[in-house]
Formats: structure tokens, sequence, C-alpha cells
């Protein structure tokens, strides 16, 4: 009956942390984050895995193929609504506005990225994978790893750049 | 900036070069500023992304969705069960006119400390099935048992509700060699639970928890006398 042997079970459970922040880079929510592990993680043990499977791998190429599906479900759809939430005795309004700014920046840097690059430099920059298992994930060749990160680099900082520069 | 030395500064940055490579931009880097403050925007770039993650995804992992994956410690009052293969296999469902069949026994106040997995495993072997019933467990959630079945492995296995801050969940846990392991848990609506009458799920959790049950289920559902007979004997 069980899909998964105990072994996979635990690889899978010491990369949570990196899947959900994984699952954050894309949808910009920490609910939705939440929901795309879950949902990852559900699609996992309902299919099962291949023994000679890499746990982490694999389940890192549910949660994309997951995410694909969301957004195609989704015609319309909002990211990064929730940044840094503020206490109201923070040090000063136009401390609070200059770190929402930049927070807002990044959030809205990211969501321009195209999906294919954000997956890229989700994994490689944020997750530390590298360009090969990155590669084996996302199912694309390692040239095409290399190219969709430097572009999304490129756009990244010149998106953040023009925010500072308002 | 042309795409050859984006690509090469990217490269460097997620250590992708080799050595000999990485000595050569970096000699190129001594002496060329605007590849130099390339790098510092791109690096910039890359921290500020960090952060934005960082805060965004700190915090634990939900226990909810850590515990579909969390292997239960061993138990002392595990205790192997003989085989069911004899059993036969009837059609089986779960509609909520069979789910109601199945036990409405009122489930005896649970508590007892320990950690997430542990709470529903522990609550799982002495809670009886309910159609109206939560039982809370120390951690604060509350746990419905809903019906227990055979598994064709062998073993016995538990559909149960999980509620949490206003969320619930359904899901499938048997009991192995290792106590009660959680097969398969979806989400539910928030708003499944409003009355005290049992209800069934939406759609597609139906779907995930009876094409489970389907597939692993040899017979039909315990009755309330055959389940409280098996947490009286330690499902033996």
């Amino acid at each position: 009956m069980p899909l998964l042997n105990s072994s996979q079970r635990e690889a899978l459970l010491a990369e949570l942390s990196g899947l959900k922040r994984f699952c954050f880079s894309l949808t910009g929510s920490q609910a939705d984050a939440d929901d795309l592990l879950q949902a990852t993680v559900e699609k996992v043990l309902e299919k099962g895995m291949p023994e000679d499977a890499h746990p982490a791998k694999w389940a890192y190429r549910v949660c994309k193929n997951a995410w694909i599906d969301e957004l195609r479900s989704r015609e319309v759809r909002q990211r990064y609504p929730e940044q840094a939430e503020e206490p109201e005795s923070s040090p000063s309004a136009e401390q609070v506005a200059g770190r929402e700014r930049q927070v807002s920046a990044v959030g809205a840097a990211l969501e321009q990225l195209p999906e294919e690059q954000r997956l890229a430099l989700t994994l490689v920059a944020i997750e530390g994978k590298t360009y090969a298992e990155a590669a084996e994930i996302l199912e694309v060749p390692v040239g095409t790893i290399m190219s969709r990160i430097a572009r999304a680099r490129r756009q990244l900082a010149n998106t953040i750049s023009l925010a500072e520069d308002d | 900036m042309t795409t050859q030395d984006l690509e090469l500064l990217s490269q460097y940055l997620d250590g992708e070069l080799a050595a000999g490579e990485v000595a050569h931009l970096e000699q190129r880097l001594a002496k060329e500023a605007p590849l130099a403050a390339e790098l510092r925007r791109l690096r910039q770039a890359d921290d500020a992304v960090k952060a934005f993650v960082e805060q965004g995804a700190a915090g634990p992992v939900p226990s909810h969705i850590a515990e579909l994956l969390a292997p239960v410690s061993q138990s002392a009052r595990v205790i192997p069960f003989p085989s069911r293969r004899g059993r036969a296999a009837v059609g089986f469902a779960i509609a909520a006119s069979l789910v109601a069949a199945v036990g409405l026994v009122l489930a005896p106040q649970w508590q007892q400390a320990g950690n997430g997995p542990q709470l529903l495993a522990e609550a799982l072997e002495t809670t009886p099935s309910s159609a109206e019933q939560w039982s809370p467990l120390a951690d604060g959630r509350a746990l419905r048992p809903v019906l227990s079945f055979a598994g064709d492995d062998g073993r016995w296995c538990r559909e149960y509700q999980l509620s949490d801050a206003g969320k619930q969940w359904r899901g499938v846990a048997c009991r192995g060699e290792n106590g009660w392991q959680t097969e398969v848990q979806v989400g539910e609506p928030a708003d499944l639970d409003n009355g005290s009458e049992y209800l069934p799920a939406g759609a597609g959790d139906v779907d995930a928890i009876s094409s489970f049950i389907n597939r692993n289920a040899t017979g039909i559902p315990l009755s309330a006398a055959e389940e409280a007979s098996l947490i009286d004997q330690g499902w033996r």
C-alpha cells in the first residue's frame, strides 16, 4: 500500500524547508506557498516515486509541475500581496515606507520574470542547486538553465535599480 | 555588457565556472570597472531576492504538511495483527450514508502530550469513529476519526478529519509496524463542518480519499462494535 518507502519519506521531510522557500518564491504568498507545498506532498504521496528516483529532485519537479498546473488554471492572479507586516510602533514612517518599497520592489521584480526564468533562478540562486540539478528538475538542457538565470538576474537587477532610483 | 559576459558573471556567482575560468574572469574584473560594477549589481539583486524569500518563507513547515511524511515513532503498544487476506472483497464507497452507519460512538476525551504526528497516531489508536464528535489533541488541533477498514495488505486503516485554526483536512492513516502513519491527506473547504452533521468533502477531496480507499480497502468499513473491539484489543 505505501507508495513511498521510509528513506524516501525521510528525504522528503528533510527537504520540506527548501521546498517551502521554493514555493514562496513561485507564489509570492505564504498562504499560497503552503497550499502549493501541501499539494506537492500530496501528489508525491498519491503517485509515489520510482525506487531509483532522487527524492528531493523528484519533489521539486512535482512542485514545479503543480505550480504550472496552478498557473494554467488561473486567468488572473495577484502575486506578492503579502509583504512585510510592520508593527504599528515601527521606528519611523519614513523607514517603514523605505523598507516596504524595497520589499515591494523585489517582489514586483520577481513577479515580472518569465515563469521559466523564475523557476531556474529560484532553484540555483536561492536553493543552491547546481545547473545540472536544476536542469534535471526542470527537464531542460544545462545551457538553457545558464541562459535563463543570466537573463533573470539582469532583469531583476534592472527592475530593482529602477525602483531604487524612484 | 555582452550576453557572453553576462552569462560568465552569472556562472561565476553560481560557482559554475572551472578554476581556470574563474582566474581569468577575476583578472578581467580587476581591470574592467564596468564588468566589476555589473557583478556587484547582479550580486545585490541576488541578495535582495534571497532576503525577500527568506523573510517570506520564514517559520516552520506547517505541521499538517510535515505530518504527511513523518514516520510515527515506534510504540511499545504496536502489536502485529493477523493477516486478513481471507476477508472477502466487496464494493467500497465512502458515501455519507455508509459513513453514518459505521459508528456514532461518542469519543472519549483524549489528552496526551507529545509531538504532532505522535499525537495523531496515539489518538487514532484509541478514539472511536464518530460522525459528529471532535476529539481535542494536546497541540490544539481536533481529530475526528470517520471510519476504519482493513487494507488489502493486512493493515488496519482509518479515515479521519483534522481541524486546526479554522482549516480542515481529511486523510487516511494505516497501522503498520511503526504505528499509525498517514498515507494521504487533503485539505477541505473551511466551512465544511459548520453544523453537527457529517458532510462529505468537496468533489476533488473525495476523489483523492475515495480513490485511495478504493485502491486499498478489502471490504466494507468496520461496524462500531468491530472497531470498539479492535480498540480494546490494541488493534490485534
